[in-house]
């Protein structure tokens, strides 16, 4: 009886199975050949692998609805109609706040300032900094997106 | 190959039908890995619904490197896998299912029954077997058997190696046939 050691396999859910990695090769043969004769209707091979290799090709039936595919599609047409709404309300949110800070810092000029010194003081001193680290990290992200799409579609 | 890339460049153009012809072509495909893997008809229909969303957010990385089908089938078994390790099932366990006792305890010893009678008998100890069989077995003989899907294209499914898939195949099927000898005679 030929034996055929099959290759140690290192995958976590391979570790149960590295035992008996064994296949009788003529067995294996028995199995191949009742699947083929099964498959190509021959008339040859009819032993229990046939009624076997048999069974395995009628499986229980789709029970998907009839208008599955098409719900799916809706769904999915649905959901990038919204990404389209959120993308757009983003970008009028944005020119909106683009017009409004420089119209607010013409309307009460550098008084807006000297509140907000007088309520943060501590904060007063650093926060032009902090404005411009968040600033430089908002557009490192808006500059690394595309690099990023370009690495992930490779 | 060519169809694929068709189809796929025509979903990712956004064009009227292409997903939902997607969606139709491989569902069969996709209700039955996910169906093997977790039995439950109710389970399986909303795992091919998560199926096929994830199929369109990330058709846009298929590269064309394996038939669609098989990237569709990998989908189909990641989701099925997440959904049984939430649950804490292992995808190498022998199913413990009451209904097999009750189907196999209905056949009878095949002595004195039509031909078609044995058959349909045989059949339903075979299926009972196959459902008791750990989820992963039952889905590569599904994929192999029923779907067609080569040796290599099932290890890159499953992320197993080809070997290890070689073995739960003739591991099973044995397994299948020894079922079948003790219950029905060495002659079935």
């Amino acid at each position: 009886m030929t034996i055929i050691h099959l290759p140690d396999v290192h995958l976590p859910d391979d570790r149960d199975d590295a035992r008996d990695n064994a296949i009788d090769a003529r067995e294996w043969q028995a199995q191949e050949r009742a699947s083929r004769a099964e498959r190509l209707h021959l008339s040859d091979a009819d032993d229990a692998y046939r009624h076997v290799a048999r069974a395995l090709r009628n499986a229980p039936p789709v029970a998907l609805p009839a208008d599955f595919a098409q719900r799916i599609a809706l769904q999915v047409g649905a959901a990038r109609l919204d990404l389209r709404l959120e993308r757009h309300l983003l970008l009028a949110a944005c020119i909106a706040l683009a017009i409004a800070v420089p119209a607010a810092l013409a309307l009460y000029g550098g008084s807006g300032r000297e509140i907000a010194a007088a309520v943060f003081p501590a904060l007063s001193q650093s926060a032009p900094g902090w404005v411009l680290a968040l600033a430089a990290c908002v557009a490192l992200n808006g500059l690394m997106e595309p690099l990023r799409r370009r690495l992930a579609a490779r | 190959m060519n169809d694929d890339r068709a189809l796929v460049e025509a979903v990712l153009a956004n064009a009227p039908g292409a997903f939902e012809r997607l969606v139709r072509d491989y569902q069969g495909l996709c209700w039955h890995v996910i169906q093997r893997m977790v039995r439950h008809p109710d389970d399986t229909r909303e795992l091919c619904q998560e199926a096929f969303l994830r199929v369109h957010q990330a058709l846009h990385q298929y590269r064309f490197d394996a038939p669609l089908k098989a990237w569709i089938a990998q989908v189909a078994y990641s989701v099925a896998k997440r959904f049984l390790e939430k649950k804490r099932i292992p995808l190498l366990e022998i199913a413990d299912d009451g209904d097999r006792v009750a189907l196999v305890e209905t056949i009878g010893d095949g002595t004195d029954m039509s031909s078609d009678h044995a058959d349909a008998q045989r059949d339903a100890l075979l299926h009972a077997e196959i459902e008791r069989l750990p989820p992963l077995q039952r889905t590569i003989l599904t994929l192999y058997h029923l779907e067609e899907v080569p040796i290599a294209e099932i290890a890159g499914i499953t992320g197993l190696a080809e070997g290890t898939i070689k073995s739960h195949l003739f591991r099973s099927r044995q397994r299948l046939k020894q079922a079948l000898e003790a219950r029905m005679g060495v002659a079935a």
